[in-house]
């Protein structure tokens, strides 16, 4: 081991002293990679140069220093200064092996004379002068008599081996720039070794400066602190940096990685071939933090020191702008987001690193509770909030710099009493200095923003009042609010505000006249609801021209359907002809049932536009695209602009087991309608369309209310009744579901809560006695009709008795004759059962004797059939 | 309470127009304090109306109450970062500032860092490359 504890290491032999390459076994100059003439270091190296041996001669054992070798004889010189040629074989070697250390102690001045002159060839002195590296033995690498940069360089690598860095250090620089490149490997153990002595890597990077040598310079700077970007640094090293290709003294391999990169890299076309990942370390974007965040963005901040993050915020090297966004798994990337903009991180984020004062301005600004007191600069705010201008002076160095000075302008009008227009310039002064404003006088004021903040105190004021019900003093600070306000939003909420306080005061007449002053030029949407909502009652037409402006500006559509059916029930309810309807109306209308509404919106819209636009909402194609088409409700609203049947039909078609209340209320009000019109002195009863209509509904299935299933039946069946006993064109013959109507009428108009159920009992017996009489018609015809086909049928079969004489025909001839008779008694036998039926049914009402003569008659015929069919 | 204070549950509960049931519930609560203090003529069900108001989620669009106040003042503009409104309060600095053998012993120690990695990620061994007939194997 030499003196700084490094290995020693065999020294080569076969390099070209001129470039350090390696050129095999020496074959002489011209050295085949730089073309020195320089003789190439001599091959037969004898290894015990240097070495202490002890030798006999002339029977006298001497101690001696081996300086040179040649054909295994030994040059020895002895302590005495005498030259001696001893056999190698004859040698005993001294303290140390032959690749160990080398005894150059016993190199005295008197003897260097002496050596110098024994080594008299190249060969000698560069192995001796080798040795003498080796050994660390500074002063015997220059007598070697070899020429003085080759001695510079060997002098070099002889401090080094010693541990002497500053030895090592000058002997390099003092090397030409252009040759032996391999001192570079000395220049970076130097640098290596110096890491923590800013001045020594200083003083080297000067000196390395002036060799121009680019990657050392590079990489020297680097250590020393000059921004470059480390990828290219090293990159240019490994690429450009030709000495640590080989090296004299390094054959162990500790600066082989160093030339295998170097070899490779400048055999590849380019560095696609490096991991990508050494973009990504930590370390380098230490480095690009370090480096004021220069050249390529930073990409992560996990695993950055938290000092190297601090220094590069406070600096602004690293900002919201070119950071990576926030992770939240990473508490470094947590860290430096909270210090540079805590909005990008959750609440919960900043709980982990106890931003305890960012937590509590978030709970105010959402206008929850917070204890403002766990945190000292927002408590303090709070205080001189509170109107305490004595904290100011603890609460001021807390803040930041640009709200200082309206801190102190605020605490500072406080104590006064007076207003400091520099307090004002901060918006969010005002409510804290509202007392100070309210008490400046309009007419002096004339600085537009103090009379604004003033004209918002009054304003806020008047709110307040407002809103605990103290009208008269929101009325007056309203008033003071316009003797400051200059311009027309301000006017127009104190305006309202006023008509707000006198419609509370039941002053309704000043209450429209403020909305009107208030609505009189640009108007909110609230505004005109107020004006609309104040004057609906006193002056409509007022109301209604609020209403059409806010149908045209609002963006709300719900608003807009709502205020359409107002306006329009407005304009209705003061004789304005449903097809004379503002436009403006009409089309918001159109629009509600069209816009996805509630379901109540589209019905109260639609239902009022069958009244007043029956045609449209009649085209199925405009209103195809509402949500509500399919709905009963709409179906039924668009039914009736068709008139009374589509709705009952729609009405029988939608009944189910389970009908909906729309569609009983639909039920009710049709069934209103229906007796309405039925018990009007204009009906005609001869008119068969209602009661068709009446009696479809009571079959429908859909309950009805007794009330209205006892007059409907009744009304319908007498119609009927009357139509057939009329002989009118359209007249229907009696069935028995008259009956069946009649009898669930009677046992329902006990149930209807009629005023006069007498009465109503009395017109169902009556239209059951018109029912009778009915049948007893109907029965009167066809028992005619019967009879007549009976006798017919007799005439026929008679007549062709008379003609027929073969046995097959007669047969044949009993055989129709017989299918005919049938099927005349089975009319008669079911008119028969009818009269049966309705005698049962109605054997207490007069003028049912009447079918006593049909009945007889068709039983005659039946007789008289079942005698000629037996025959 | 009067047919006309109905005109109005912002009024009843002292509450903003377009406020949300979160400030409508908290100004429930505090009205119910103030009911005495400010002898209002109204009472507890006139409270719960109001509040239940509220709860409907069509009470924007609802033309039968008088509105306050009615957004013509566009509000104060107040930005964040104002004195009563102050922005995002950053955390402050936890480490001393750096000192100038600090950051070399960091920009040493991570350029070390950087340059191994960089070797590392080559792959690069003396072995590796070096071949039995290279010429400058050993």
């Amino acid at each position: 081991m030499d003196v700084a504890g490094n290995p020693i290491q065999r020294v080569r032999n076969d390099f070209c002293t001129e470039c350090g390459s390696s050129v095999g076994p020496p074959i002489g100059p011209p050295c085949p990679v730089c073309g020195s003439l320089r003789e190439p270091l001599c091959s037969d190296y004898g290894k015990l140069v240097g070495t202490e041996v002890f030798f006999r001669r002339r029977g006298v054992h001497r101690r001696g220093l081996v300086i040179a070798m040649a054909d295994q004889v030994a040059t020895v010189l002895d302590d005495g200064g005498g030259q001696h040629d001893v056999p190698e074989g004859r040698l005993t070697l001294g303290v140390g092996a032959p690749d160990g250390d080398r005894a150059f102690g016993l190199f005295t001045r008197g003897l260097r004379d002496t050596a110098a002159a024994l080594l008299t060839t190249p060969g000698r002195r560069r192995s001796f002068a080798q040795a003498a590296v080796l050994a660390g033995a500074h002063e015997a690498v220059r007598f070697a008599g070899l020429a003085d940069l080759e001695t510079g360089w060997l002098e070099m690598w002889s401090h080094w081996h010693s541990g002497d860095l500053d030895g090592a250090l000058a002997s390099a620089l003092a090397l030409p720039p252009d040759r032996y490149p391999d001192r570079v490997d000395v220049l970076l153990d130097t640098c290596e070794r110096w890491r923590h002595d800013q001045r020594r890597c200083s003083a080297v990077l000067s000196a390395v400066e002036r060799l121009h040598e680019e990657p050392v310079m590079l990489l020297l700077r680097f250590l020393a602190g000059r921004d470059r970007d480390p990828r290219a640094v090293v990159g240019a090293f490994v690429s450009r940096c030709s000495a640590p290709r080989t090296s004299p003294f390094w054959d162990d391999g500790s600066n082989a990685t160093a030339v295998s990169a170097a070899a490779a890299v400048e055999n590849a076309e380019d560095w696609e071939w490096l991991r990508p990942e050494l973009g990504e370390s930590a370390a380098l974007n230490t480095l690009r933090l370090l480096r004021g965040g220069e050249g390529q963005p930073i990409t992560s901040v996990d695993g950055v020191d938290v000092d190297v993050l601090d220094e590069a915020i406070d600096r602004g090297w690293l900002a919201p702008s070119n950071a990576p966004p926030p992770q939240s798994e990473s508490s470094s990337s947590t860290y430096a987001w909270a210090r540079m903009d805590p909005t990008a991180l959750s609440d919960a984020a900043l709980r982990t690193l106890g931003q305890t004062d960012e937590l509590v301005r978030r709970e105010i600004q959402r206008g929850e509770q917070s204890d403002q007191g766990s945190t000292r600069m927002l408590g303090l705010l709070k205080q001189l909030e509170d109107g305490d201008p004595r904290v100011a002076g603890e609460l001021i160095p807390l803040l930041d710099a640009d709200v200082r000075p309206v801190a102190l302008a605020v605490a500072r009008s406080l104590s006064s009493g007076s207003v400091d227009r520099s307090a004002i310039v901060d918006r969010s002064t005002w409510d804290v200095m509202g007392g100070l404003l309210r008490a400046l006088d309009p007419v002096i004021v004339d600085d537009p923003l103090t009379r604004s903040a003033a004209a918002h105190a009054h304003l806020e004021a008047a709110k307040d009042a407002l809103f605990t019900w103290r009208w008269s003093e929101a009325l007056a600070e309203a008033r003071a609010c316009l003797q400051f306000a200059d311009d027309e939003p301000i006017s127009d909420e104190a305006q309202s505000i006023c008509g707000a306080a006198a419609w509370m005061q039941g002053d309704d007449s000043t209450a429209a006249r403020w909305f009107g002053a208030a609505a009189a030029g640009q108007a909110t949407d609230s505004l005109l609801v107020n004006h609309a909502l104040v004057t609906i009652d006193r002056d409509p037409d007022v109301a209604f021209s609020s209403l059409c402006r806010l149908l045209v500006q609002t963006d709300d559509q719900l608003l807009r359907g709502r205020a359409a059916c107002i306006a329009a029930r407005v304009a209705l309810g003061t004789g304005c002809d449903p097809e004379l309807l503002d436009d403006t109306v009409v089309l918001a209308l159109r629009a509600t049932t069209v816009a996805d509404v509630p379901l109540a919106e589209h019905i109260a819209s639609l239902s009022l536009l069958v009244e007043i636009d029956p045609k449209w909402v009649a085209d199925a194609s405009n209103m195809q695209d509402s949500p509500h088409a399919a709905s009963l409700e709409h179906r039924l609203a668009v039914a009736r602009t068709g008139g009374i049947a589509p709705v009952i039909d729609l009405l029988v078609e939608s009944a189910t087991d389970d009908t909906s209340n729309e569609l009983r209320d639909e039920c009710r009000r049709a069934s209103e309608w229906l007796i309405a019109q039925m018990v009007d002195d204009d009906f005609d009863p001869c008119n068969l369309f209602l009661p068709l209509l009446a009696m479809r509904l009571t079959n429908s299935g859909i309950p009805l209310l007794p009330r209205h299933d006892v007059l409907l039946t009744m009304l319908a069946t007498r119609a009927f009744a009357v139509a057939y006993i009329g002989d009118e064109e359209d007249a229907v013959p009696p069935e028995l579901l008259w009956l069946d109507g009649l009898d669930r009428a009677d046992r329902l108009a006990v149930l209807a809560s009629f005023e006069d159920v007498n009465s109503v009992t009395e017109a169902l017996a009556q239209t059951r006695e018109a029912v009778v009489m009915a049948f007893c018609l109907s029965w009167m015809r066809h028992t005619d009709e019967l009879v007549r086909q009976s006798e017919q049928m007799e005439e026929i079969y008679r007549d062709l008795r008379s003609r027929l004489s073969t046995e097959s025909d007669l047969d044949e001839l009993h055989r129709r004759q017989r299918t005919s008779g049938d099927a005349l008694k089975e009319s008669v036998t079911s008119v028969l059962g009818d009269i049966s039926e309705v005698k049962h049914r109605c054997s207490r009402v007069d003028g049912i004797g009447r079918a006593d003569d049909s009945e007889m008659a068709l039983r005659e015929v039946l007789a008289l059939l079942d005698r000629r069919l037996h025959e | 309470m009067s047919d006309r204070a109905r005109t109005s549950p912002y009024l009843v509960l002292g509450v903003e127009f377009g406020s949300s049931v979160k400030q409508a519930t908290r100004a429930f609560a505090k009205r119910q304090r103030e009911l005495a203090a400010l002898d209002l003529p109204i009472g507890a069900e006139d409270l719960t109306w109001a509040l239940s108001q509220f709860k409907r989620p069509d009470l924007r669009s609802d033309l039968s109450f008088l509105r306050a106040p009615v957004g013509s003042s566009g509000d104060v503009e107040v930005p964040e970062g104002s004195l009563f409104r102050p922005g995002p309060i950053r955390l402050p600095r936890t480490t001393e500032p750096m000192d100038d053998n600090r950051r070399t012993e960091l920009e040493c120690l991570r350029l070390r860092e950087v340059i191994a990695a960089f070797f590392d990620s080559a792959q690069l061994t003396h072995t590796a490359l070096y071949e039995p007939s290279s010429p400058e194997g050993e």
